[in-house]
C-alpha cells in the first residue's frame, strides 16, 4: 500500500547557483584589472650610519656585531661574538671570519649565526661605491630572510672608505 | 515491465560540469591578481627610462618627497637637479644642489628611487645629502619581485 504522504524525492539543480557564480567571477575579474594597479612596490628602509657616531651593542648578546662587506668576487662576512669559554671574561670578544662566494653560501652562514642569537637582528652591509643598486637591494633581500625564515632585518647601509 | 536503459531527458543549456572548470579558473585568477597587484596608484617616475631594482620584500609606500636617480639626471619631487654622470665622478660626499634644495623645505621622510643600474656610491651620496638636510626616516623604492 502506497503511503499517503511519502517524501518527494526532487533533485535540488545547483546549476542556476554555478550561473551566478560564474557571472559573479566574470564581472569581478574586469572590474580588478581596471582598479588594480599592475606594478606592486616595495619601500626598503634604509638606516645609514654616521662616521661620527658609533651604533650602540646590544648588551649581553652573544653576538655583538655582523659586518658584511661586499666584494668583487663575492663577500667578506666579519662577526664579533662573545666569548662561550668558561674561562672567559664577559667582555672577551671573539673575532670570527667568512669567505661566502655565493648568496645560497653567505645565507648558510647567517643562519647558523642566527641559530647562534636569534635576537640578534641588525647587520652592517658595505657595498662597493662601483655596485649597482640592484645588487645593493638583493643582497638586503637575502640578509634580511633566508629559506628558513627571519635571519637579520634590521640593515645598516655603510659606505666603504 | 522497466526498460533497463532509460533515455534520460536531454537536458538543455549548459551541463552543470562545463561549469565548475571555468570557475576554478576563475577563482584561481582573482585570487593571482589580488596577490600581484596593488591598490595604489603607480608613482610617477621623472623620466619613462626608469627600471626599478627588484625586491622580494613586501613593505607597503606611503607618499613622501621623493630623490629620483635616473641615468640622465637626479630628480628632486620630479624637478631636475643635477647630472648624473657629473655626479657620479665626483668626490664630494654630498650633493650640493640637492642639499640647497631639500634646506629651503626639508621634509622629515623622503623616498629614493633609483635605478637599477645606478652605482651605489651616488645612492650613498643621495643618502648623506638627504641626512645632512635633517631627513630622518629614508626608504628606498623597489618593485616587488611578486608584481606582474
Amino acid at each position: 500500500m502506497p503511503r499517503l504522504f511519502s517524501p518527494s524525492k526532487t533533485e535540488t539543480d545547483i546549476r542556476p547557483s554555478l550561473f551566478s557564480m560564474a557571472s559573479l567571477m566574470i564581472i569581478l575579474l574586469p572590474t580588478l584589472l581596471v582598479s588594480l594597479s599592475t606594478q606592486k612596490f616595495t619601500a626598503l628602509p634604509l638606516s645609514v650610519a654616521t662616521s661620527q657616531s658609533d651604533l650602540p651593542q646590544d648588551p649581553g648578546r652573544l653576538i655583538q656585531k655582523i659586518q658584511l662587506i661586499a666584494q668583487d668576487d663575492g663577500f667578506d662576512l666579519r662577526a664579533a661574538v662573545r666569548a662561550t669559554d668558561v674561562r672567559a671574561s664577559t667582555e672577551d670578544v671573539e673575532q670570527r671570519k667568512w669567505n661566502p662566494k655565493s648568496l645560497s653560501e653567505l645565507q648558510a652562514i647567517l643562519q647558523s649565526l642566527k641559530k647562534l642569537d636569534p635576537q640578534h637582528r641588525r647587520i652592517e652591509l658595505q657595498p662597493l661605491p662601483s655596485h649597482s643598486t640592484a645588487d645593493v637591494v638583493r643582497w638586503m633581500d637575502a640578509v634580511s630572510k633566508g629559506k628558513e625564515g627571519e635571519l637579520f632585518p634590521e640593515i645598516i647601509v655603510q659606505s666603504q672608505k | 515491465m522497466r526498460r533497463l536503459f532509460r533515455k534520460r531527458p536531454a537536458s538543455s543549456g549548459l551541463m552543470i560540469a562545463s561549469f565548475a572548470p571555468i570557475i576554478d579558473i576563475f577563482t584561481i585568477l582573482v585570487i593571482a591578481i589580488l596577490k600581484s597587484s596593488s591598490t595604489q596608484a603607480p608613482p610617477q617616475f621623472s623620466t619613462s627610462d626608469f627600471m626599478l631594482p627588484l625586491s622580494s620584500q613586501e613593505r607597503g609606500s606611503d607618499n613622501r618627497s621623493t630623490i629620483d636617480i635616473a641615468k640622465d639626471g637626479i630628480y628632486y619631487n620630479r624637478k631636475k637637479v643635477a647630472s648624473t654622470t657629473r655626479w657620479k665622478n665626483m668626490k664630494e660626499p654630498i650633493i650640493a644642489d640637492l642639499y640647497t634644495l631639500i634646506l629651503l623645505n626639508p621634509p622629515s621622510k623622503i623616498q629614493l628611487r633609483a635605478d637599477e643600474s645606478i652605482p651605489w656610491n651616488l645612492i650613498d651620496k643621495a643618502l648623506m645629502t638627504a641626512q645632512q638636510a635633517g631627513c630622518t626616516e629614508i626608504e628606498l623604492l623597489a618593485q616587488s619581485r611578486s608584481s606582474f
